[in-house]
């Protein structure tokens, strides 16, 4: 370790997570206008190129979006060095996603090949980037601290995930590739979802949970083994589904080692789950907290998923897939995300402000706390929003008629969220122009 | 130093449980007792282990600068709690009480993955200070 590299003073601009954190609820607002405007039309079949479009300004629009912004912010709190290219890249990796998510959820409506041309140039650059970014702390000799080794897992994942969509794009960009369209899009999926999500809250947790909740460290044999076991997985259903479809010219293969394997990726799964739940369930700090209920609420769609899965092996059900992909992507990730943005934006609100003020005697008492950037009843709106639209999706699966609301009130889900933060931010613009008018004093240490 | 951090967090905890209930008394008295302890180990921290570390690695304007301001914003956080707790003014207390949780948190989080493993490595007399620390 190069001691004379470390700081312990390295957090990046407040913009560089908040262009990110900003933007991304945007995207959700799209993906809400977007099935208002398709109505019942929507769940007609999942290979439309609606569902497409909604699927990814979720996914990239928002979900990676975030993911980008919050790595950004905490590696540096974690190993003492910026990200490199945190202030300048950051900003230019940030308009290539938007450019990319733009031009390829157009590219989907509209059936232009040449936008999945531009969305293949601008998110390939983006993650390209961003990868090359992240390089050397992956490869550096930290990597003996469990996060780094989590973030290393998880890069691979994330990798093989974006890897299969490129290709995928690809095939949207030269139609003439005519490659196995649908199984590779299963494949990216079951990567996305599974892997990238699922491992990048485990990393998230490990950290968040025992910080925010006074909960003892998660056990480091749980985060060694179990991401490369759901990795390895992934690896060996892909490779398997990949090979019999060649063999057979079907998807699914020999149904025994598929679900074989299934099975064995939904106890890995359910292991996650239940060791999360209890964690949650030992924190000391049991105050009520709404991050929590998003927790939970996360926690409790994956579990509600494999068990769907599981009732629809012995008892067929109808649009399983619509099902499975809501509560994966909203009533998982979203949830997720949804409570740590509300946490993470109210902390780096105050921290910015804090540090500005601490030259500044007289302009302590300007530093809003964290509740009063976001207040707990926001918060609490958050949660019932988020709930109830996530449900009523569930809901108009089958009813679709419901359709129309839960596309209103998922607006209003990604409205609400787009409020707390941007009122948040500028709560600080006008904190921080009222501590920089306070004079400053020379440090007495 | 690491244990000691966990002991102050469950301390805190207990205080803003009993302060969220509405049980003045028994949050503030606890609350007390955090803050004592808090400041206990911020003195040891400053007396003791920093300036051996910059005795050690020749580095006085860096990390430990850091730390020690960190423990400034802290002290001044723990402040005005203690007015919120006169005051009686429950969501100024819990506010404030999140933010210093987390300020807490991120600063132990520095000190464990960073300054703690560095001073391990520069420091060969640890044991000796460790003790100190402990008197």
């Amino acid at each position: 370790m190069n001691l004379h590299k470390l700081s312990l003073d390295t957090i990046p601009p407040i913009l560089t997570p908040f262009r990110f954190f900003l933007s991304a609820p945007l995207f959700g607002v799209l993906a809400a206008l977007l099935l208002l405007y398709s109505g019942d039309d929507f769940w007609l079949t999942r290979w439309s190129n609606t569902n497409l479009a909604l699927t990814h300004l979720l996914t990239i629009g928002f979900m990676l979006m975030v993911m980008m912004g919050a790595l950004y912010q905490f590696i540096p709190v974690m190993n003492g060095q910026l990200i490199p290219g945190s202030k300048k890249l950051a900003a230019v990796i940030h308009v290539l996603m938007i450019l990319g998510v733009l031009t390829m959820v157009s590219g989907f409506l509209s059936a232009y090949s040449e936008l999945f041309q531009t969305a293949v140039a601008a998110l390939g650059s983006a993650t390209g980037l961003f990868a090359l970014s992240l390089l050397p702390l992956l490869i550096s000799r930290l990597g003996n601290q469990l996060i780094v080794y989590l973030l290393r897992v998880l890069f691979l994942v994330l990798l093989i995930t974006l890897g299969l969509g490129f290709f995928l794009l690809l095939g949207h960009a030269l139609p003439e590739l005519n490659l196995s369209y649908r199984l590779y899009t299963d494949l990216h999926a079951l990567w996305g979802l599974l892997g990238w999500v699922v491992l990048i809250i485990m990393a998230v947790s490990s950290q968040v949970i025992p910080m925010f909740y006074v909960i003892s460290e998660f056990s480091p044999r749980y985060l060694k083994i179990l991401p490369l076991v759901i990795m390895l997985t992934l690896l060996v259903m892909s490779f398997y589904t990949v090979i019999s479809s060649k063999q057979s010219g079907t998807d699914s293969g020999q149904p025994f080692i598929y679900y074989t394997l299934a099975f064995l990726l939904s106890a890995e799964l359910l292991v996650f789950v239940f060791y999360t739940l209890l964690k949650i369930a030992q924190r000391k700090r049991k105050i009520a907290d709404v991050t929590i209920n998003f927790y939970r609420l996360a926690l409790f769609s994956l579990l509600a998923a494999i068990l769907l899965w599981w009732a629809a092996v012995f008892f067929p059900l109808a649009h399983l897939t619509y099902l499975l992909a809501i509560l994966l992507i909203y009533g998982l990730a979203i949830s997720i995300i949804n409570g740590m943005l509300h946490k993470i934006v109210s902390f780096l609100i105050f921290l910015h402000l804090q540090k500005q003020s601490l030259k500044r005697p007289e302009a302590m008492t300007l530093v809003p706390n964290m509740k009063q950037v976001i207040s707990t009843r926001n918060s609490q709106i958050q949660f019932m929003l988020h709930l109830l639209s996530g449900t009523l999706l569930l809901i108009s699966v089958y009813y679709p008629a419901l359709t129309v609301l839960a596309a209103v009130i998922m607006l209003a889900n990604f409205c609400w969220l787009s409020w707390c933060l941007f009122q948040a931010y500028l709560l600080y613009l006008r904190s921080r122009k009222k501590i920089l008018a306070c004079p400053e004093m020379s440090m007495s240490f | 130093m690491a244990a000691h951090h966990k002991e102050c967090d469950e301390l805190f905890a207990q205080a803003e449980q009993a302060v969220s209930e509405g049980d003045w008394e028994g949050g503030l008295s606890r609350w007390q007792v955090f803050a004592d302890e808090l400041e206990k180990h911020f003195t040891r921290e400053e007396q003791i282990l920093f300036p051996e570390f910059e005795q050690a690695t020749g580095m006085t304007g860096g990390p430990t600068q850091m730390m020690r301001m960190e423990h400034e914003q802290m002290r001044s956080l723990v402040n005005e709690i203690n007015k919120a707790g006169t005051a009686r003014d429950m969501d100024q207390f819990l506010g404030l009480s999140e933010s210093l949780m987390v300020t807490m948190q991120q600063h132990n989080m520095k000190e464990e993955q960073i300054l703690y493993p560095m001073t391990d490595q520069s420091l060969g007399n640890a044991q000796e200070i460790i003790e100190r620390m402990n008197q």
